[in-house]
């Protein structure tokens, strides 16, 4: 089994990563696996509580934004499945992907927002993770952010 | 076996049990050959636990001793005096005092009578240990504001810190000593902690229900898919929510719903969720309940419920207008651009917003009603807010019988030892005489005039709450707030309070930092893909902050020059 794996946050800086793997996937005539990653981490520095209810509106968030994205992939006439993991981000991309045994990973940086500097190195490094640990080749695309 | 938890909470009760059984031993009768008086610092506040010893004779050995009460006062044992005495009273961080007895004085000692001394007044000192205090504070803001270290560890960090300098330094250097931990833990403010303590439990009980979700896809259905409408309908879920349960809870639970709302009519979610942050930070204002800022104000100062609602609520109506006027400014590109629907998505969406606790919202509802009219009517019968949300809380858990260990980790338990630590921060730099300082420099500048002492405390209140956490800063102020209603004329009414509550509260939509109920809704829109930038909420939230406060402003200038 082998696929197209990309990761989705959503919102309009993940749309041209989606295309370039929607793109990817019709040109290989392999399904597109999109991953949403569950991560709480932000609410440790604010509150110790609520992560049980919480936890399950973000899954709830995260379901609808990949039932948004699956609808915009299967518009490109790709087959599309979706997938929601709790936990830290590049490991639930590199897990996912030795279980797909997946061919391609297409994740997507952020190259105009000034209030994110550091958003290209982080990106570059999360793609020499995923890498490390996979034999999938990884496809980083630049996308506009908001 | 007991959870670290359960434990925690059995220390809390056990704790503060010990703190009120100390206050009310405090009193004792007055009668015979006894010294009387009141100890004072500079400024008039009473000085407690000062060591007051009587030195008789001629080798001045103490023949009575005692410590000054929390109201400064003290009565010493003279039945044993003979001959020439003086009063020795002594406490840290301040210069000590004598004051020797005249022979009228000994004559109406010998008759066993008591003697009143004139009031003492302690000069402060300023020693290593007030450097050391003001730099763990100010280092404990640069780590909560930097987010260096979580809010709690922070406060945790400060504490020890000053625990290890007081206990551990002192041995090479008496001058580092800050306070005892006796000392620290009258600082606790237990009313506070038993409060939020007691709210956390009915939340969450109330959040397992459902209750946000349906009522914001309520709000979607209400405004038949007109963007402009909806923003204003989720602004007021949001500001209902915030004053009966705070608004961290509140905007946690609205904003992933409020999301897939905004995703399935294809709407950017920020046009949503900014206005409607904004409008839980201001909405808090008006209840005691509604923010943590007020939960110390009220405790602090003594200002209950109905007292909040009265004074607040006008000027945050006031201000609500105008954030809601502001908003559909500020986002009018953003709410008509909405692409349209899609009704497989509003079907999912449907399916997902429903109570999903019906009979546990309905117990919920009972039991809020009744802690709503016991937070009313309990002032007339001195019932602390604080015993009114543990009762409800225990007659809701009785009632709903949730499973407990699950309740127990639901509980913000760090939030609570943040306040538990932060208060003893707090009171390093009090003990110490910095907030003495500030607000004798802050009655300087305001001098007799209650106008600029309002405006002062409102916007610097505002202002710093951009850039430092605003529990914090509103501890600290809340004895000067306290010094300056003793000093202004007019602030008696305790206007100046409410000006803290205001500049603290609304102060936090002028920055990202500036509230947490931001953080948290940052927080999940980044993780749909809409980041909040520092940038951006300063954008938008900065001319909020203007508008709500000056609005604000103008009611409690109005309330309390005009029509008191």
């Amino acid at each position: 089994m082998s696929a197209v794996l990309s990761a989705v946050r959503g919102g309009p800086a993940s749309e041209a990563t989606l295309a370039r793997a929607a793109a990817l996937a019709r040109e290989r005539s392999l399904p597109l696996h999109l991953l949403y990653v569950v991560n709480l981490d932000f609410l440790t520095q604010v509150t110790g509580g609520h992560i049980p209810t919480v936890d399950e509106e973000i899954t709830a968030m995260g379901e609808f934004i990949l039932e948004v994205a699956k609808g915009d992939a299967e518009a490109m006439g790709v087959e599309v499945v979706t997938h929601v993991r709790h936990g830290q981000v590049l490991r639930q991309v590199i897990d996912l992907a030795n279980e797909l045994a997946a061919e391609v990973i297409v994740v997507g940086k952020r190259t105009t927002d000034s209030d994110h500097p550091a958003g290209t190195p982080v990106v570059l490094r999360f793609a020499d993770g995923i890498r490390a640990e996979t034999d999938a080749e990884v496809v980083v695309i630049e996308t506009e952010s908001t | 076996m007991m959870s670290a938890r359960t434990l925690l909470a059995v220390m809390l009760l056990v704790v503060a049990s010990s703190a009120l059984a100390q206050e009310g031993g405090a009193a004792a009768e007055l009668a015979g050959a006894r010294i009387v008086g009141v100890v004072h610092d500079a400024q008039g506040q009473p000085v407690s636990g000062a060591e007051v010893d009587l030195l008789a004779g001629p080798t001045g050995a103490a023949v009575a001793s005692t410590r000054t009460q929390a109201d400064g006062g003290f009565q010493l044992d003279a039945a044993a005096l003979t001959g020439d005495s003086l009063v020795l009273i002594q406490r840290d961080h301040f210069a000590p005092a004598r004051i020797a007895l005249s022979g009228a004085q000994h004559s109406t000692l010998e008759r066993d009578r008591p003697v009143a001394l004139e009031d003492v007044v302690l000069e402060r000192r300023i020693t290593a240990g007030f450097w050391i205090a003001a730099s763990v504070f100010a280092l404990v803001l640069v780590f909560i504001a930097t987010g260096w270290l979580h809010n709690t560890l922070a406060a945790l960090f400060g504490v020890g810190l000053l625990f290890a300098v007081s206990y551990l330094g002192v041995l090479l250097w008496p001058a580092l000593f800050v306070f005892d931990f006796a000392t620290a833990l009258g600082f606790v403010d237990w009313n506070v902690i038993f409060l939020i303590l007691g709210m956390m439990m009915l939340i969450a009980v109330v959040e397992h229900t459902g209750i946000f979700q349906w009522l914001a896809f309520a709000a979607y259905r209400a405004s038949r898919g007109r963007l402009s409408v909806l923003l204003v309908i989720l602004m007021l879920i949001a500001s209902v929510g915030s004053a009966v349960l705070d608004n961290v809870t509140t905007m946690l639970l609205m904003t992933p719903i409020t999301v897939r709302i905004a995703l399935a009519i294809r709407a950017n979610p920020l046009a949503l969720l900014m206005p409607t942050v904004m409008a839980s930070n201001v909405a808090g204002v008006s209840t005691l309940v509604g923010t943590p800022t007020n939960i110390l104000i009220g405790s602090f100062s003594g200002i209950g419920f109905n007292d909040f609602l009265i004074n607040l609520t006008p000027g945050v109506l006031l201000a609500m207008v105008g954030l809601v006027i502001y908003s559909q400014f500020s986002y009018r590109r953003e709410l008509a651009a909405a692409g349209g629907t899609s009704p497989q998505l509003l079907e999912k969406l449907r399916q997902g917003a429903r109570i999903v606790q019906p009979a546990n919202l309905r117990k919920a509802g009972w039991v809020g009603a009744g802690m709503l009219v016991l937070f009313v009517a309990g002032e007339g019968i001195h019932l602390p807010p604080s015993v009114t949300a543990l009762m409800g809380a225990a007659a809701l858990l009785v009632w709903v019988r949730p499973d407990v260990e699950e309740l127990i980790k639901t509980v913000d338990w760090t939030t609570l030892v943040f306040f538990i630590t932060l208060f003893m921060v707090v009171g390093a730099i009090q003990e110490v005489g910095l907030i003495a300082q500030v607000a004798v420099i802050l009655a300087a500048l305001v001098g007799d005039n209650l106008l600029l002492a309002m405006l002062v405390v409102i916007w610097s209140g505002a202002l710093l709450s951009t850039v430092i956490a605003n529990i914090p800063f509103t501890a600290a102020m809340l004895p000067v707030i306290g010094f300056l209603t003793g000093t202004v004329p007019g602030a008696e009414s305790k206007a100046l309070y409410y000006c803290l509550s205001v500049g603290s509260a609304m102060g936090g939509n002028g920055s990202l930092i500036g509230a947490s109920a931001n953080m948290v809704t940052a927080g999940i829109t980044e993780r749909a893909g809409y980041p909040i930038s520092y940038g951006y909420f300063l954008r938008k939230g900065f001319p909020a902050l203007l508008i709500t406060v000056g609005l604000s402003t103008g009611w409690l200038l109005l309330r309390f020059l005009v029509l008191s």
